[in-house]
Protein backbone atom coordinates (compact mmCIF):
# COMPACT_ATOMS: atom_id res chain seq x y z
CA UNK A 1 0.00 0.00 0.00
CA UNK A 2 2.70 2.14 0.68
CA UNK A 3 4.44 1.55 -2.82
CA UNK A 4 0.97 3.19 -4.28
CA UNK A 5 1.09 6.13 -2.52
CA UNK A 6 4.56 7.19 -3.46
CA UNK A 7 3.67 6.45 -7.15
CA UNK A 8 0.72 8.52 -6.96
CA UNK A 9 3.04 11.59 -6.09
CA UNK A 10 4.69 11.20 -9.04
CA UNK A 11 1.76 10.80 -11.63
CA UNK A 12 0.48 13.43 -13.29
CA UNK A 13 -3.21 14.27 -12.84
CA UNK A 14 -4.98 15.19 -15.99
CA UNK A 15 -8.62 16.49 -15.80
CA UNK A 16 -11.24 15.53 -18.70
CA UNK A 17 -14.41 17.50 -18.96
CA UNK A 18 -17.16 15.84 -21.32
CA UNK A 19 -19.84 17.33 -23.10
CA UNK A 20 -22.83 17.33 -20.55
CA UNK A 21 -20.32 18.71 -18.13
CA UNK A 22 -19.21 15.64 -16.55
CA UNK A 23 -15.17 16.01 -15.25
CA UNK A 24 -13.02 13.13 -14.77
CA UNK A 25 -10.00 12.94 -12.81
CA UNK A 26 -7.30 10.77 -14.46
CA UNK A 27 -3.76 9.68 -14.36
CA UNK A 28 -1.70 11.14 -17.18
CA UNK A 29 -0.71 7.55 -17.66
CA UNK A 30 -4.23 5.99 -18.61
CA UNK A 31 -5.62 9.24 -20.67
CA UNK A 32 -2.43 9.22 -22.83
CA UNK A 33 -3.26 6.01 -23.81
CA UNK A 34 -5.96 7.64 -26.02
CA UNK A 35 -4.13 9.21 -29.30
CA UNK A 36 -5.66 12.46 -29.36
CA UNK A 37 -5.02 13.30 -25.08
CA UNK A 38 -1.67 12.21 -25.87
CA UNK A 39 -1.27 15.36 -28.83
CA UNK A 40 -3.14 17.94 -26.63
CA UNK A 41 -0.87 16.85 -23.52
CA UNK A 42 2.31 16.99 -25.98
CA UNK A 43 1.30 20.07 -27.67
CA UNK A 44 -0.51 22.43 -25.07
CA UNK A 45 1.98 21.07 -22.27
CA UNK A 46 0.67 21.99 -19.15
CA UNK A 47 -3.42 21.99 -19.52
CA UNK A 48 -4.42 20.20 -17.17
CA UNK A 49 -7.95 20.72 -17.99
CA UNK A 50 -9.15 19.12 -21.31
CA UNK A 51 -12.95 20.12 -22.91
CA UNK A 52 -14.01 16.81 -24.97
CA UNK A 53 -16.93 18.20 -26.70
CA UNK A 54 -17.93 15.63 -28.52
CA UNK A 55 -18.04 12.80 -26.09
CA UNK A 56 -21.07 12.19 -23.55
CA UNK A 57 -20.00 12.08 -19.44
CA UNK A 58 -21.41 8.33 -20.02
CA UNK A 59 -19.01 7.13 -22.75
CA UNK A 60 -15.93 8.87 -21.83
CA UNK A 61 -16.37 7.01 -18.65
CA UNK A 62 -16.40 3.77 -20.24
CA UNK A 63 -13.58 4.86 -22.76
CA UNK A 64 -11.36 5.61 -19.44
CA UNK A 65 -11.95 2.69 -17.52
CA UNK A 66 -11.00 0.52 -20.37
CA UNK A 67 -7.57 2.48 -20.69
CA UNK A 68 -7.45 1.98 -16.94
CA UNK A 69 -7.31 -1.62 -17.11
CA UNK A 70 -4.80 -1.67 -20.25
CA UNK A 71 -2.71 0.87 -18.57
CA UNK A 72 -2.90 -1.38 -15.15
CA UNK A 73 -2.25 -4.64 -16.92
CA UNK A 74 0.92 -3.09 -19.07
CA UNK A 75 2.76 -1.90 -16.42
CA UNK A 76 3.61 -5.05 -15.11
CA UNK A 77 5.71 -6.21 -17.98
CA UNK A 78 4.63 -10.22 -17.60
CA UNK A 79 4.03 -12.14 -20.12
CA UNK A 80 0.62 -13.37 -19.04
CA UNK A 81 -0.72 -9.79 -19.36
CA UNK A 82 -1.79 -10.08 -23.43
CA UNK A 83 -3.67 -13.29 -21.95
CA UNK A 84 -5.55 -10.90 -18.97
CA UNK A 85 -6.21 -8.32 -21.33
CA UNK A 86 -7.62 -10.50 -23.96
CA UNK A 87 -10.25 -11.70 -21.39
CA UNK A 88 -10.58 -8.54 -20.11
CA UNK A 89 -11.27 -7.08 -23.17
CA UNK A 90 -14.07 -10.13 -24.29
CA UNK A 91 -15.53 -9.29 -20.65
CA UNK A 92 -15.93 -5.90 -21.68
CA UNK A 93 -17.49 -6.12 -25.39
CA UNK A 94 -19.84 -9.28 -24.36
CA UNK A 95 -22.65 -7.64 -22.82
CA UNK A 96 -22.66 -3.86 -24.87
CA UNK A 97 -26.17 -3.16 -26.47
CA UNK A 98 -25.59 -2.26 -29.72
CA UNK A 99 -26.20 1.83 -29.17
CA UNK A 100 -23.76 2.10 -25.92
CA UNK A 101 -21.35 0.16 -28.60
CA UNK A 102 -21.87 2.52 -31.26
CA UNK A 103 -21.43 5.25 -29.09
CA UNK A 104 -18.03 4.10 -27.70
CA UNK A 105 -16.91 3.12 -31.07
CA UNK A 106 -17.39 7.60 -32.54
CA UNK A 107 -15.64 8.61 -29.04
CA UNK A 108 -12.58 5.86 -28.83
CA UNK A 109 -12.67 7.05 -32.94
CA UNK A 110 -12.32 10.99 -31.96
CA UNK A 111 -10.42 10.19 -29.33
CA UNK A 112 -7.88 7.89 -31.51
CA UNK A 113 -7.75 5.21 -29.01
CA UNK A 114 -6.34 2.63 -32.03
CA UNK A 115 -6.52 -0.24 -30.05
CA UNK A 116 -10.04 0.19 -28.38
CA UNK A 117 -11.46 0.95 -31.96
CA UNK A 118 -9.83 -2.43 -33.26
CA UNK A 119 -11.36 -4.39 -30.22
CA UNK A 120 -14.65 -2.63 -30.96
CA UNK A 121 -15.26 -2.54 -34.60
CA UNK A 122 -14.29 -6.32 -34.24
CA UNK A 123 -17.18 -6.55 -32.05
CA UNK A 124 -19.35 -5.19 -34.87
CA UNK A 125 -17.59 -7.35 -37.73
CA UNK A 126 -18.41 -10.75 -35.68
CA UNK A 127 -22.21 -9.82 -35.70
CA UNK A 128 -21.97 -9.83 -39.55
CA UNK A 129 -19.75 -12.53 -40.14
CA UNK A 130 -21.38 -15.43 -42.25
CA UNK A 131 -25.09 -13.68 -42.32
CA UNK A 132 -27.29 -13.25 -45.07
CA UNK A 133 -28.56 -9.78 -46.20
CA UNK A 134 -32.19 -10.25 -43.93
CA UNK A 135 -30.60 -11.70 -40.89
CA UNK A 136 -28.11 -8.40 -40.91
CA UNK A 137 -30.73 -5.68 -41.66
CA UNK A 138 -32.68 -7.55 -38.68
CA UNK A 139 -29.52 -7.54 -36.60
CA UNK A 140 -28.66 -3.76 -37.05
CA UNK A 141 -32.96 -2.82 -37.77
CA UNK A 142 -31.63 -1.62 -40.77
CA UNK A 143 -34.45 -0.90 -43.85
CA UNK A 144 -33.43 -0.95 -47.31
CA UNK A 145 -33.23 2.23 -48.69
CA UNK A 146 -32.73 1.40 -52.72
CA UNK A 147 -34.72 2.38 -55.13
CA UNK A 148 -37.09 -0.70 -56.88
CA UNK A 149 -35.09 -2.65 -58.47
CA UNK A 150 -31.69 -1.32 -57.52
CA UNK A 151 -30.90 -4.42 -54.83
CA UNK A 152 -31.67 -6.91 -57.43
CA UNK A 153 -29.34 -5.39 -60.12
CA UNK A 154 -26.49 -4.94 -57.24
CA UNK A 155 -26.97 -8.66 -56.29
CA UNK A 156 -27.10 -9.87 -59.77
CA UNK A 157 -22.99 -8.56 -60.02
CA UNK A 158 -21.73 -10.75 -57.14
CA UNK A 159 -24.69 -13.69 -57.16
CA UNK A 160 -21.92 -16.50 -56.30
CA UNK A 161 -22.18 -13.96 -52.61
CA UNK A 162 -25.75 -15.17 -52.23
CA UNK A 163 -26.13 -18.80 -52.91
CA UNK B 1 -22.06 15.91 -31.89
CA UNK B 2 -23.22 14.94 -29.37
CA UNK B 3 -26.02 16.46 -27.17
CA UNK B 4 -26.17 17.11 -23.21
CA UNK B 5 -28.36 14.00 -23.74
CA UNK B 6 -26.96 10.77 -25.06
CA UNK B 7 -29.60 9.82 -28.26
CA UNK B 8 -29.79 6.64 -29.32
CA UNK B 9 -27.84 5.52 -32.15
CA UNK B 10 -28.06 2.83 -34.85
CA UNK B 11 -25.47 1.26 -36.97
CA UNK B 12 -26.29 3.52 -39.62
CA UNK B 13 -25.39 6.58 -37.87
CA UNK B 14 -21.49 5.80 -37.95
CA UNK B 15 -19.03 7.20 -40.26
CA UNK B 16 -18.93 6.07 -43.19
CA UNK B 17 -15.20 5.02 -43.29
CA UNK B 18 -15.84 3.91 -39.88
CA UNK B 19 -18.51 0.95 -41.12
CA UNK B 20 -15.59 0.31 -44.14
CA UNK B 21 -13.31 -0.41 -41.31
CA UNK B 22 -15.68 -2.98 -39.80
CA UNK B 23 -16.19 -3.92 -43.56
CA UNK B 24 -12.59 -4.57 -43.90
CA UNK B 25 -12.87 -7.35 -40.85
CA UNK B 26 -15.12 -9.42 -42.49
CA UNK B 27 -14.85 -11.42 -45.71
CA UNK B 28 -15.12 -10.63 -49.64
CA UNK B 29 -18.52 -12.49 -49.30
CA UNK B 30 -19.90 -10.90 -45.62
CA UNK B 31 -18.79 -7.20 -48.01
CA UNK B 32 -20.52 -8.37 -51.23
CA UNK B 33 -23.88 -8.83 -48.94
CA UNK B 34 -23.59 -5.89 -46.46
CA UNK B 35 -23.64 -3.85 -50.02
CA UNK B 36 -26.94 -4.66 -50.94
CA UNK B 37 -28.39 -3.87 -47.11
CA UNK B 38 -28.75 -0.17 -47.45
CA UNK B 39 -27.46 2.92 -49.58
CA UNK B 40 -25.09 3.52 -46.92
CA UNK B 41 -23.55 0.28 -46.69
CA UNK B 42 -23.16 0.21 -50.37
CA UNK B 43 -20.79 3.38 -50.33
CA UNK B 44 -18.66 2.13 -47.23
CA UNK B 45 -18.52 -1.63 -49.10
CA UNK B 46 -16.71 0.34 -52.13
CA UNK B 47 -13.80 1.61 -50.36
CA UNK B 48 -10.19 0.35 -50.85
CA UNK B 49 -9.49 0.46 -47.23
CA UNK B 50 -12.01 -2.71 -47.52
CA UNK B 51 -10.73 -4.37 -50.35
CA UNK B 52 -7.25 -3.68 -49.20
CA UNK B 53 -7.43 -6.35 -46.49
CA UNK B 54 -8.21 -8.72 -49.44
CA UNK B 55 -5.31 -8.08 -51.02
CA UNK B 56 -1.64 -9.94 -51.01
CA UNK B 57 0.88 -7.81 -48.86
CA UNK B 58 3.24 -7.99 -51.46
CA UNK B 59 1.13 -6.84 -54.22
CA UNK B 60 2.55 -3.45 -54.52
CA UNK B 61 5.95 -4.85 -55.26
CA UNK B 62 4.51 -7.10 -57.69
CA UNK B 63 2.25 -5.02 -59.54
CA UNK B 64 4.83 -1.90 -59.31
CA UNK B 65 3.30 0.34 -62.16
CA UNK B 66 -0.27 -1.44 -62.97
CA UNK B 67 -3.22 1.08 -62.88
CA UNK B 68 -6.57 0.16 -61.17
CA UNK B 69 -9.77 2.13 -60.80
CA UNK B 70 -10.22 0.86 -57.38
CA UNK B 71 -9.03 -2.05 -54.97
CA UNK B 72 -11.95 -3.79 -55.41
CA UNK B 73 -11.33 -3.85 -59.49
CA UNK B 74 -8.23 -4.92 -58.35
CA UNK B 75 -9.52 -7.97 -55.88
CA UNK B 76 -12.36 -8.97 -58.25
CA UNK B 77 -9.77 -8.84 -61.51
CA UNK B 78 -7.62 -11.23 -59.77
CA UNK B 79 -10.36 -13.78 -58.56
CA UNK B 80 -11.70 -13.69 -62.58
CA UNK B 81 -9.02 -13.90 -65.37
CA UNK B 82 -5.92 -12.73 -63.59
CA UNK B 83 -3.37 -9.57 -63.90
CA UNK B 84 -0.61 -9.79 -66.30
CA UNK B 85 2.11 -8.64 -64.12
CA UNK B 86 4.91 -5.57 -65.31
CA UNK B 87 1.70 -4.42 -67.45
CA UNK B 88 2.77 -6.86 -70.19
CA UNK B 89 5.62 -4.33 -70.95
CA UNK B 90 8.29 -6.68 -70.04
CA UNK B 91 10.43 -7.54 -73.10
CA UNK B 92 11.18 -11.15 -71.61
CA UNK B 93 8.30 -13.10 -72.24
CA UNK B 94 9.88 -15.68 -69.38
CA UNK B 95 9.70 -13.11 -66.66
CA UNK B 96 6.25 -12.26 -66.80
CA UNK B 97 3.49 -14.26 -65.14
CA UNK B 98 -0.26 -13.91 -64.58
CA UNK B 99 -1.28 -13.02 -61.17
CA UNK B 100 -4.62 -13.88 -59.40
CA UNK B 101 -5.69 -14.51 -55.64
CA UNK B 102 -5.60 -17.43 -53.58
CA UNK B 103 -8.64 -19.73 -53.24
CA UNK B 104 -9.99 -18.29 -56.53
CA UNK B 105 -6.80 -17.97 -57.40
CA UNK B 106 -4.83 -19.68 -60.13
CA UNK B 107 -1.53 -18.46 -61.02
CA UNK B 108 -0.27 -18.50 -64.38
CA UNK B 109 2.66 -17.54 -66.62
CA UNK B 110 2.27 -16.51 -70.37
CA UNK B 111 3.95 -15.35 -73.08
CA UNK B 112 3.45 -11.87 -73.99
CA UNK B 113 2.76 -12.96 -77.71
CA UNK B 114 1.95 -16.35 -78.43
CA UNK B 115 4.85 -18.10 -79.96
CA UNK B 116 4.02 -20.31 -82.97
CA UNK B 117 6.59 -22.85 -82.43
CA UNK B 118 8.78 -23.73 -85.75
CA UNK B 119 11.90 -25.67 -86.87
CA UNK B 120 12.43 -26.03 -83.13
CA UNK B 121 14.07 -29.54 -82.58
CA UNK B 122 14.26 -29.57 -79.00
CA UNK B 123 11.69 -28.08 -77.17
CA UNK B 124 12.41 -27.31 -73.83
CA UNK B 125 10.43 -24.84 -71.53
CA UNK B 126 11.03 -23.65 -67.79
CA UNK B 127 9.26 -21.66 -65.77
CA UNK B 128 10.45 -21.17 -61.95
CA UNK B 129 8.43 -18.38 -60.22
CA UNK B 130 8.77 -17.31 -56.26
CA UNK B 131 7.11 -19.35 -53.35
CA UNK B 132 5.66 -16.36 -51.45
CA UNK B 133 3.22 -15.38 -54.49
CA UNK B 134 1.61 -18.39 -54.08
CA UNK B 135 -0.94 -18.98 -51.42
CA UNK B 136 0.71 -20.91 -48.09
CA UNK B 137 -0.61 -24.46 -47.32
CA UNK B 138 -1.93 -25.23 -50.79
CA UNK B 139 -1.75 -28.02 -53.41
CA UNK B 140 -1.27 -26.21 -56.87
CA UNK B 141 -1.13 -28.11 -59.66
CA UNK B 142 0.65 -26.95 -62.76
CA UNK B 143 -0.57 -27.35 -66.24
CA UNK B 144 1.21 -26.51 -70.27
CA UNK B 145 -1.93 -24.44 -72.04
CA UNK B 146 -1.37 -24.71 -75.60
CA UNK B 147 -2.91 -25.60 -79.19
CA UNK B 148 -1.83 -29.00 -80.68
CA UNK B 149 -1.27 -29.20 -83.73
CA UNK B 150 -2.70 -31.40 -86.28
CA UNK B 151 -4.72 -34.33 -83.65
CA UNK B 152 -1.66 -36.37 -84.38
CA UNK B 153 -2.22 -37.20 -88.06
CA UNK B 154 0.48 -35.79 -89.55
CA UNK B 155 3.40 -36.10 -87.17
CA UNK B 156 3.75 -38.60 -84.67
CA UNK B 157 2.20 -38.30 -81.02
CA UNK B 158 3.90 -35.80 -79.53
CA UNK B 159 5.09 -36.48 -75.97
CA UNK B 160 7.24 -34.71 -73.74
CA UNK B 161 9.31 -35.23 -69.99
CA UNK B 162 7.68 -33.12 -67.05
CA UNK B 163 7.95 -32.17 -64.01
CA UNK B 164 7.30 -29.72 -61.12
CA UNK B 165 8.87 -29.44 -58.22
CA UNK B 166 10.17 -27.09 -55.39
CA UNK B 167 14.11 -26.07 -55.43
CA UNK B 168 16.48 -27.31 -53.56
CA UNK B 169 13.99 -30.81 -52.87
CA UNK B 170 15.52 -33.46 -52.66
CA UNK B 171 12.65 -36.14 -54.17
CA UNK B 172 11.01 -35.12 -57.41
CA UNK B 173 9.15 -37.23 -59.72
CA UNK B 174 9.35 -36.77 -63.98
CA UNK B 175 6.36 -37.92 -65.61
CA UNK B 176 5.57 -38.22 -69.42
CA UNK B 177 2.94 -36.30 -71.05
CA UNK B 178 1.14 -36.35 -74.24
CA UNK B 179 0.43 -32.96 -76.00
CA UNK B 180 -1.29 -34.77 -78.79
CA UNK B 181 -3.71 -37.56 -78.28
CA UNK B 182 -3.32 -40.53 -80.32
CA UNK B 183 -6.57 -42.31 -79.34
CA UNK B 184 -5.02 -45.80 -80.73
CA UNK B 185 -2.31 -45.52 -78.17
CA UNK B 186 -4.18 -44.17 -75.17
CA UNK B 187 -4.89 -47.26 -73.19
CA UNK B 188 -1.60 -48.75 -72.55
CA UNK B 189 -0.07 -45.22 -71.76
CA UNK B 190 0.72 -44.06 -68.31
CA UNK B 191 1.61 -40.71 -68.33
CA UNK B 192 -0.82 -37.32 -68.79
CA UNK B 193 -4.05 -37.23 -71.37
CA UNK B 194 -4.19 -33.44 -72.68
CA UNK B 195 -7.64 -32.34 -72.38
CA UNK B 196 -9.54 -29.09 -74.57
CA UNK B 197 -10.35 -26.56 -72.77
CA UNK B 198 -13.85 -24.06 -73.20
CA UNK B 199 -11.63 -21.48 -74.13
CA UNK B 200 -10.20 -23.39 -77.31
CA UNK B 201 -6.62 -23.86 -75.56
CA UNK B 202 -5.92 -27.21 -74.86
CA UNK B 203 -3.69 -28.31 -71.55
CA UNK B 204 -2.10 -31.01 -70.16
CA UNK B 205 -1.02 -31.59 -66.29
CA UNK B 206 2.91 -31.34 -65.35
CA UNK B 207 2.76 -31.59 -62.16
CA UNK B 208 1.92 -30.79 -58.45
CA UNK B 209 3.02 -29.76 -55.13
CA UNK B 210 2.73 -28.19 -52.16
CA UNK B 211 3.54 -24.69 -50.70
CA UNK B 212 3.80 -25.24 -46.96
CA UNK B 213 4.45 -23.13 -44.36
CA UNK B 214 5.48 -20.56 -46.43
CA UNK B 215 8.81 -19.12 -44.79
CA UNK B 216 9.54 -15.57 -46.14
CA UNK B 217 13.41 -15.92 -45.23
CA UNK B 218 13.54 -18.61 -47.15
CA UNK B 219 12.60 -17.30 -50.39
CA UNK B 220 11.92 -21.02 -52.20
CA UNK B 221 10.90 -21.30 -56.18
CA UNK B 222 9.18 -23.35 -57.53
CA UNK B 223 9.96 -24.54 -60.95
CA UNK B 224 8.40 -26.48 -63.63
CA UNK B 225 9.67 -27.99 -66.70
CA UNK B 226 8.50 -29.49 -70.01
CA UNK B 227 10.91 -30.84 -72.60
CA UNK B 228 10.99 -33.78 -75.08
CA UNK B 229 11.22 -37.05 -74.71
CA UNK B 230 12.95 -38.58 -78.05
CA UNK B 231 10.40 -41.42 -77.61
CA UNK B 232 10.16 -40.31 -81.76
CA UNK B 233 12.19 -37.94 -83.84
CA UNK B 234 9.70 -34.78 -83.47
CA UNK B 235 9.81 -31.90 -84.93
CA UNK B 236 7.64 -29.38 -82.70
CA UNK B 237 6.12 -27.61 -85.63
CA UNK B 238 3.10 -25.69 -85.37
CA UNK B 239 2.86 -25.87 -81.55
CA UNK B 240 1.29 -22.55 -80.15
CA UNK B 241 2.45 -22.04 -76.73
CA UNK B 242 0.09 -20.06 -74.34
CA UNK B 243 2.15 -20.81 -71.04
CA UNK B 244 1.77 -22.51 -67.53
CA UNK B 245 -1.05 -22.32 -65.11
CA UNK B 246 -0.70 -23.03 -61.41
CA UNK B 247 -3.80 -24.33 -59.99
CA UNK B 248 -4.63 -24.91 -56.33
CA UNK B 249 -6.47 -27.91 -56.36
CA UNK B 250 -9.29 -28.62 -53.48
CA UNK B 251 -7.47 -31.08 -51.42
Amino acid sequence: MSSSSTTTTTTRLLMLKASDGVTFEVEEAVATKLGAINNMVEEEGSEDLICLPNVNGKFLGMVLEWCKKHANNNTNSDKGNDEVNKWWDKEFVMDLDQNTLYHLLMAADYLSGTELVDLLTEKVASMIRGKKVEEIRETFKIKSDFLPGQEEEIRKKNSWAFE
Amino acid sequence: MEGEMSSEVNILDLPEDCISHILSLTSPGDVCRCATVSTKFRRAAQSDVVWNQFLPSCLEEILSGSVFASKKDLYFQLCGSGILIDGGNNKDPFSQMILSLPNYKPVTSRFSEKPRINDVHELSIQAKIKMRFLSPNTRYVDYFIYVPRFNGIEYPPFSVSVRSRVVGEELTITNYARLEDDFLTRPEYNGYHPRKRDDGWTEVEIGEFFTGDLDHDRDCEVETCLWETGEYVTVACGLVVQGIELRPTED
